[in-house]
């Protein structure tokens, strides 16, 4: 696969354009006119971080809880343990401070339901409860979140004013 | 994978969704037309891309193998297609379909089972394995939030997969759309482990 990973080294994003990341996709940004977007989360969570004194955000698409075992692709959002320090080690690297850092996670919804996937592993609650463990163990507190449920999501962050809001099919946004 | 190998999965999934489309047939009582039949590699992550991108609404009908090897199939339709196969279900106009509800996705879930078996028994009938699908769910979302359910197994063991895509249409052109089959890693070893044995 190729990942189109934006990480900080490479060139800003135009201004006003929107960035959607894919699944195992992550990007950060201090380009104040951006929006960093993920489009039609299901069991995925995104994680999405702000520092309003600079203006600086970043936003990882994550599919799955745990990269121990699994095929192993450097520089993936895929995985909850590395998504997360990737985004904040590039946002620092723009200038955000982790103790200033708005943390918000959103998605992991069970898309099956139905007798037959009854107590098949929720991969949308795993993904939860690693983004959750991960953040606790590194004493990062969470602002706010829209997890769980049983439909998908989209979630947009404005680096004007660090704004995040998140849809279901058909619905008006909202902010969180 | 090698090319050999893959060409005879490519054979076998065709055999299987011929034969799916011939029950579909049955069970709507219309002509169901093969158009073209598709092997693809392609990133897990473009694969909304395929189906009107991540934010597309979709139905999806998705079911589990078990027995041989444990996999999982999944059907994806635009809604108008999904509706106009619940009208030719209930024997209604077609049209008369607008939403997705309980009795909508009870006559889609029968519908997953018909292909499902359908599918699953011709691929058995040319390799010997005994594969079986489980009762189908049934979801209207977003397709990337619909993809997930299938993405996340296929992204533990690797970033690309081989989807067979197969356009239909009925003689009175009714209906056309796309049957897609992404088979899991475990299912398609074993397939092709099968075929190359035979």
């Amino acid at each position: 696969m190729t990942l189109s990973v934006v990480d900080p080294t490479t060139p800003e994003p135009r201004a006003g354009v929107e960035q959607t990341l894919g699944l195992g996709e992550w990007a950060v940004s201090a380009d104040p006119s951006a929006t960093l977007t993920c489009i039609g989360l299901g069991s995925c969570v995104a994680f999405i971080v702000y520092d309003p004194a600079t203006k600086v955000g970043g936003m990882a698409h994550m599919v799955l809880p745990d990269s121990t075992g699994a095929r192993n692709t450097p520089g993936t959002a895929k995985f909850v343990d590395m998504a997360i320090p990737l985004v904040i080690e590039g946002v620092e690297a723009l200038g955000a401070q982790t103790r200033r850092l708005r943390i918000v996670l959103a998605g992991g919804a069970t898309m099956l339901r139905g007798a037959a996937f009854e107590g098949r592993i929720n991969i949308g609650d795993r993904n939860a409860d690693a983004a959750r463990s991960l953040l606790t163990a590194r004493h990062l507190r969470i602002a706010a979140e829209d997890l769980g449920g049983t439909q998908g999501r989209t979630v947009r962050l404005r680096l004007v004013d660090g704004s995040i809001s998140v849809s279901l099919a058909g619905q008006p946004a909202r902010l969180l | 994978m090698k090319e050999l190998a893959l060409s005879r999965w490519a054979e076998l999934v065709g055999i299987g969704t011929t034969n799916a489309m011939a029950g579909l047939s049955q069970m709507i009582g219309q002509e169901i037309e093969v158009d073209s039949f598709g092997l693809r590699k392609v990133p897990v992550s473009q694969i909304s891309q395929l189906v009107g991108g991540p934010e597309a609404p979709a139905v999806g009908i998705y079911l589990t193998v078990s027995g041989a090897a444990d996999g999982h199939l999944m059907l994806i339709y635009d809604p108008r297609i999904a509706f106009a196969f619940v009208d030719l279900l209930m024997m209604q106009p077609i049209g008369t379909t607008k939403e997705i509800g309980e009795m909508e996705s009870s006559a889609l879930g029968e519908m997953g089972n018909v292909i499902g078996a359908f599918f699953l028994n011709a691929i058995a009938d040319h390799t010997g394995l005994s594969l079986r699908p489980s009762p189908p769910a049934v979801m209207a979302d977003m397709a990337g939030a619909l993809l997930d359910v299938v993405s996340a197994e296929i992204l533990m063991h690797a970033d690309e997969t081989y989807l067979a895509e197969t356009t239909f249409s009925t003689a009175e052109g009714v209906i056309s759309g796309m049957f897609f089959v992404m088979p899991s890693d475990d299912l398609l070893s074993v397939l092709v482990e099968t075929a190359a044995a035979a």
